[in-house]
């Protein structure tokens, strides 16, 4: 029987992070208190305490290698792993993908807290939104990690409930209350969908934990394979893994569950819009791999999954061509994203279906792209709301003349965008190589990269109209002045990533290298 | 008939009127109460199984624990959204929330 | 020297360009023409560097791992072709920074800035020899060239510069799947574990990589890469975006879109389309012939019709690069259908590529002249200007005789090479294209007989300036060239020699080999690997081509076919 070999307290280091985020939150509702409406007060504290989380990440880092090389997706097969990786009885997991995936949430947390630390101003209680946004990060973090069902939906809720709250924190604005209750209805009832698609997985295997653990030596990844042989239990297991992917499918934006997308996107304040079309989506896809590649039987879903990668690619892209919102644009381009990265998460299925020895392509693909995108898109979104700030305007024709008007801010904006649209020189390009290597290497999967061909080139068109818009129609306002060091930091750590991660590839990739198997 | 049957049994009705209620409340309230009741036939299968399963193993009365719980915050902030649009535009009827485009 | 030194320097110069304030236009200009001119020296100094003669398939070859996980290198190097391509692009950019001297007087700098990350790129892609890195250097012209066309262009630029980007875009994509789906392809042999993008290795007969991958999955790789290179090229029926875009263009723009952008569809072909995919360039060969003689004559055909003067250049070069096209293909249609191969279409079309270059450049520089001066292009609003300027109207007599292929200077031998390698092909096709030469001649002609000659009525013209020093030394280089090249083509010839016979006829013969294994009867005695029927003593089998003495113009088919074709085709007809 395995038993685990950290001592307890070094099982506490494996979350150190989420413990600091707790720690800043709660410092943030007491900065509140003492020094009320105090924003750049609270917004100094908010962004310490995600850099620190993300120093932090050092320590479950250092831990995990200290056995060697890192499984990225941890197997029950792999006892020597269950025993080294997982924590506090078996619900917490520091295999690559979750070390990978908090890196990236921390990253986007920090980038999105730069972008609001002059926007808080808004706020009555400044303080408390920021501690919003640290709590909504610890939660994503959570998801990164559970490895347990009832870790997996306590994280899901408390990552819903917390964005509920920021979605709908410009509270005497109707757009942003109702693109709060929107999500919140939306989010509320696919979490009790997949509550109940839980809760027949823990009737089928009598257990919640993933993996085996301490006292027990069978997880639901064990017990699943054993069920997955008898016909009786097969479609329960299948109906099971449909309620769950409606859960997932609502958090990471995927065609037929993306229809809140845009509403909300559009009505919350930006950096919100940010931290949900990044962090959140992230920690879905975090979650989804989670379930999807090691519990459910890959040759079932992968159908399905491809199909719906390719409807949300398409519906993602064609939605975005008429729009004439930036938010709404980007909100459908972040559908269509997420159906790159869906595509991503199908190859990888589709090998392990086959029996197929993984390749790189299918290990580094998905957080990669995630990667890449957290800098892209919150690049982006910081440009829309530097924006914003001085001309009170989503509407992409008054982005007329914004290369006269503001050349850095239109030269950062073309960056960004062609990153992406994935071409090069930029990091989505890195990103959708990956993907598209991805699909082009498992077999049967050709149709998807064609499928993911053909909707890049729609999205070249809808992204190139603002560019067009920036440097062929002349400047209707004077120049802008505005400058601002929150949105000034963030703009060039999302430059700075675009930029890194294309052109040193190979060392960014040899950081995800401890987790090959 | 076995007993753990009519438990689900019981469960998959209560999930689907929640369900139903769902679909067909347009009244923000009543779509929260639809969505306690697929909550709680999550729950009661979860009781179910524990209770049939191993008896040893007290996961799934803690997991219904837990979702009481969280079920509980969610309607508190469910409640407080909805008060918040009440606020603003006099009504709380979901088919009559246009001002972002659908 | 180093190559990468040469392809930095111009991003290094419009970093520096970044750092000029605003208002100093003059210091701006230096400076670009500058580092532009540096450039171009440096690549003088590539070609002191560059032994014709070594038989090593990429010289100068330069090597750093990127993405070593998949195999991905910052790998540049140059054969023959490429070198001269870098040098054409080198000039071409410098003279255009000197023709928009007085043509652009807004945004100065962001012109500049963009003219120099073009020629970045437009080095990078002939320079790359890993596959990723080329498709990276292949997107990263995109933007600057969107630029120039959508800023400083004419009205309709909206239109024009989103066709050009969706068309480019279209191609250059599919061309990425097929890339990775090559690099798939490639796990066998030495690079079994990962794959690999490198051009020089796949391309190596003694790794055996292109002789294991199944000729249908050939044949789509092929024609991925065949259309983001048609589109580039532009063969007909993808040509529409081109009139679109070199009208709407400034000049320099015109000038590097028709002088370097379109070389680089060609060069493609004869890159990665003819050696990597030979089975299927075999098998695609009658078509693209027939897409170049309808996209020869149809260029010609519409040229005539044009009222605007660089509408009828921008027809002009589907017409002119249908040539290029014909010569390559005639080439492979040759190989098929013949033991022996006979490079001189390969050669023609490569010279064909420089000439166009020359020559359309030069004619793209002297429209820009005629607008800045008059704001029009309409060849109506002109006539008898030879009587005003008459040195502008001799350097574009000789420009317009080089362009239509006047023996002497440099059109006449690239097109003469392509009409003689056309005929191995079949007499037909040569009827066919030679009508477009003759098209060609007539609709240029014509076009110079309304412009400079005939009375001189509109009064708007009677006070035209003639060229001043700067708007000279613009047209002067290219037009040596011409005669240079047209009296002595050798000097190019050579350059191209013994790169076509490493990269384009050698992975063609060993193609053929595959299709035909052995078995064949050969006259000449079985070679150690089955030798080519009729080659005689000497049978290029899966390796090196052995270093051979220089010839004048020699061609690999010509020493290896023995007697039957041993003539001098290119050479000796030219010179008298």
């Amino acid at each position: 029987m395995p038993t685990p070999i950290l001592p307890s307290g070094e099982q506490f280091l494996t979350i150190l992070p989420e413990l600091v985020l707790l720690a800043g939150g709660m410092l943030l509702l007491v900065v509140e208190m003492v020094w009320p409406r105090n924003t750049r007060l609270s917004a100094v504290v908010g962004i310490g305490t995600l850099a620190a989380a993300l120093v932090a990440l050092a320590a479950p880092w250092q831990l995990a290698a200290e056995g060697g090389r890192v499984p990225f997706l941890l197997n029950a097969a792999d006892p020597a792993h269950t025993n080294t990786l997982l924590s506090l009885s078996g619900t917490v997991v520091s295999d690559g993908l979750a070390l990978a995936f908090k890196a990236i949430l921390l990253t986007g947390g920090l980038i999105v807290m730069l972008m609001s630390a002059r926007y808080g101003e808004r706020f009555r209680n400044p303080a408390e939104f920021f501690s919003l946004l640290v709590f909504a990060t610890l939660a994503s973090l959570l998801l990164a990690g559970a490895a347990d069902l009832l870790m997996i939906y306590l994280a899901l809720e408390f990552l819903s409930i917390s964005s509920y709250i920021l979605v709908g924190y410009l509270k005497f604005q109707p757009r942003s209350t109702e693109a709060s209750i929107k999500y919140f209805l939306y989010g509320a009832i696919t979490a009790a969908v997949m509550l109940y698609g839980m809760s027949l997985v823990y009737g089928l295997t009598g257990t919640t934990n993933l993996y085996p653990t301490a006292g027990r030596d069978f997880g639901v990844q064990t017990q699943l394979q054993t069920l997955l042989t008898s016909a009786n239990t097969r479609p329960a297991i299948l109906i099971a893994a449909g309620l769950i992917l409606v859960g997932l499918g609502f958090k990471t934006a995927i065609v037929p569950f993306h229809q809140w997308v845009p509403d909300v996107y559009d009505g919350s304040p930006t950096p919100v819009m940010a931290w949900l079309s990044v962090v959140s989506k992230a920690a879905g896809f975090a979650a989804l791999v989670r379930v999807f590649i090691s519990l459910f039987p890959a040759q079932e879903w992968v159908g399905p999954l491809a199909i719906l990668a390719a409807l949300t690619m398409v519906l993602g892209n064609l939605a975005a061509i008429p729009q004439t919102n930036i938010k709404r644009l980007l909100a459908y381009s972040s559908i269509s994203h997420a159906g790159y990265v869906l595509m991503g998460v199908v190859a990888w299925g589709q090998m392990q279906a086959m029996g197929q020895q993984l390749t790189p392509w299918h290990l580094y693909g998905v957080p990669v792209y995630l990667a890449t995108y957290v800098f892209m898109n919150l690049g982006a979104l910081a440009v829309v709301l530097t924006f914003y700030e001085e001309n009170r305007t989503h509407e992409i024709d008054d982005y007329a003349g914004l290369s006269q008007r503001s050349p850095v801010l239109a030269w950062l904006m073309v960056f960004f965008l062609l990153s992406l649209a994935g071409i090069p020189p930029t990091a989505g390009f890195i990103g959708k190589f990956l993907l598209l290597g991805a699909a082009i290497a498992a077999p049967g999967l050709w149709w998807l990269a064609v499928v993911a061909f053909v909707t890049t080139v729609i999205s070249v068109y809808y992204y190139w109209r603002v560019v067009q818009v920036m440097f062929l129609r002349p400047a209707q306002r004077p120049e802008m002045k505005r400058r601002e060091w929150g949105i000034a930091w963030a703009l060039g750590l999302a430059v700075f990533g675009t930029a890194a991660i294309f052109l040193g590839a190979g060392g960014f990739l040899e950081m995800f290298r401890l987790h090959l198997p | 008939m076995d007993p753990l049957n009519a438990f689900l049994i019981v469960s998959a009705g209560l999930f689907s009127v929640g369900v139903f209620g769902v679909l067909t409340r347009r009244n923000a309230v009543a779509i929260l109460m639809s969505i306690e009741l697929m909550l709680n036939a999550a729950n009661l299968n979860l009781i179910a199984f524990a209770r049939f399963g191993d008896p040893t193993v007290l996961a799934g009365q803690v997991f219904a624990i837990f979702v009481l719980t969280v079920a509980a915050a969610e309607a508190a902030v469910g409640l407080a959204i909805v008060l918040c649009v009440y606020r603003n535009i006099r009504h709380i009827n979901v088919d009559d929330l246009h001002i972002l485009k659908w | 020297m180093s190559l990468s030194l040469v392809i930095f320097l111009p991003l290094l110069g419009a970093i520096g360009l970044l750092l000029i304030p605003r208002g100093s236009e003059g210091v701006m200009r230096w400076g670009a023409l500058l580092v532009s001119g540096i450039t171009f020296l440096l690549s003088l100094g590539l070609l002191g560097s560059f032994d014709t003669l070594d038989d090593a398939r990429f010289q100068l070859v330069e090597n750093v791992a990127w993405i070593p996980q998949f195999g991905v290198q910052y790998k540049v190097g140059v054969d023959g072709i490429s070198l001269a391509l870098i040098l054409l692009t080198t000039l071409l950019s410098a003279l255009a920074i000197l023709s928009s001297w007085s043509a652009v007087t807004e945004r100065v700098k962001e012109y500049y800035i963009a003219l120099l990350v073009l020629e970045t790129g437009m080095l990078g892609v002939f320079a790359a020899l890993d596959l990723v890195l080329f498709y990276v250097f292949w997107e990263a012209m995109l933007v600057p060239m969107y630029l120039l066309i959508g800023v400083w262009g004419g009205a309709n630029r909206i239109y024009a510069t989103i066709k050009f980007v969706l068309y480019t875009l279209v191609g250059s994509l599919l061309m990425l799947v097929a890339i990775v789906a090559l690099y798939l392809y490639t796990r066998t042999g030495p690079a079994a574990a990962t794959g690999s993008f490198d051009l020089q290795y796949i391309l190596a007969p003694e790794n055996f990589v292109l002789g294991s991958i199944a000729p249908e999955v050939k044949r789509w790789m092929f024609l991925a890469f065949a259309l983001a290179f048609a589109i580039k090229v532009p063969m007909w029926p993808f040509h529409t975006w081109l009139p679109d875009a070199h009208v709407e263009a400034p000049t320099a723009g015109s000038v590097i879109l028709a002088g370097v952008l379109l070389k680089m569809g060609t060069y493609g072909f004869l890159r990665f389309c003819l050696p990597l995919f030979p089975e299927a360039a075999l098998w695609a060969a009658p078509w693209i012939i027939i897409l170049s003689v309808i996209g020869i004559i149809y260029g010609a055909v519409v040229a005539f019709a044009q009222e605007d003067v660089k509408k009828l250049v921008a027809y002009s070069s589907v017409s002119h690069l249908g040539f290029c096209m014909l010569g390559m293909f005639a080439f492979m249609r040759v190989a098929a259908a013949d033991q022996n191969l006979i490079n001189t279409g390969v050669l023609g079309s490569m010279l064909q590529s420089i000439n166009h270059g020359l020559a359309t450049g030069a004619l793209f520089l002297i429209v820009g002249m005629l607008y800045e001066r008059r704001h029009t292009r309409e060849i109506a609003a002109f006539g008898g200007l030879w009587k005003v300027i008459p040195v502008f109207g001799a350097l574009f007599l000789i420009t317009t005789l080089s362009s239509i292929g006047l023996p002497g200077l440099a059109g006449f031998i690239g097109e003469f090479m392509i009409l003689l390698g056309s005929w191995m092909a079949g007499p037909w096709i040569t009827v066919a294209a030679a009508s477009g030469v003759v098209l060609g001649a007539v609709y240029m002609l014509w076009m110079y007989q309304r412009v400079m000659q005939g009375p001189l009525d509109n009064p708007a013209n009677q006070k035209l300036r003639d060229l001043n020093w700067r708007e000279l030394w613009t047209l002067v280089p290219l037009v040596v060239l011409m005669f240079w090249i047209g009296i002595y083509p050798n000097a190019l010839l050579r350059l191209f020699d013994q790169a076509v016979a490493d990269n384009v006829v050698l992975p063609v013969q060993q193609a053929k080999i595959r299709q035909f294994p052995p078995a064949l009867p050969s006259p000449g005695g079985p070679g150690p690997h089955g030798a080519l029927p009729g080659s005689g003593t000497r049978a290029i089998v899966a390796q090196k081509l052995p270093r051979r003495p220089m010839r004048e113009a020699s061609s690999l088919a010509a020493e290896t076919a023995g007697d039957e074709t041993d003539v001098d085709p290119q050479m000796n007809a030219d010179e008298r």
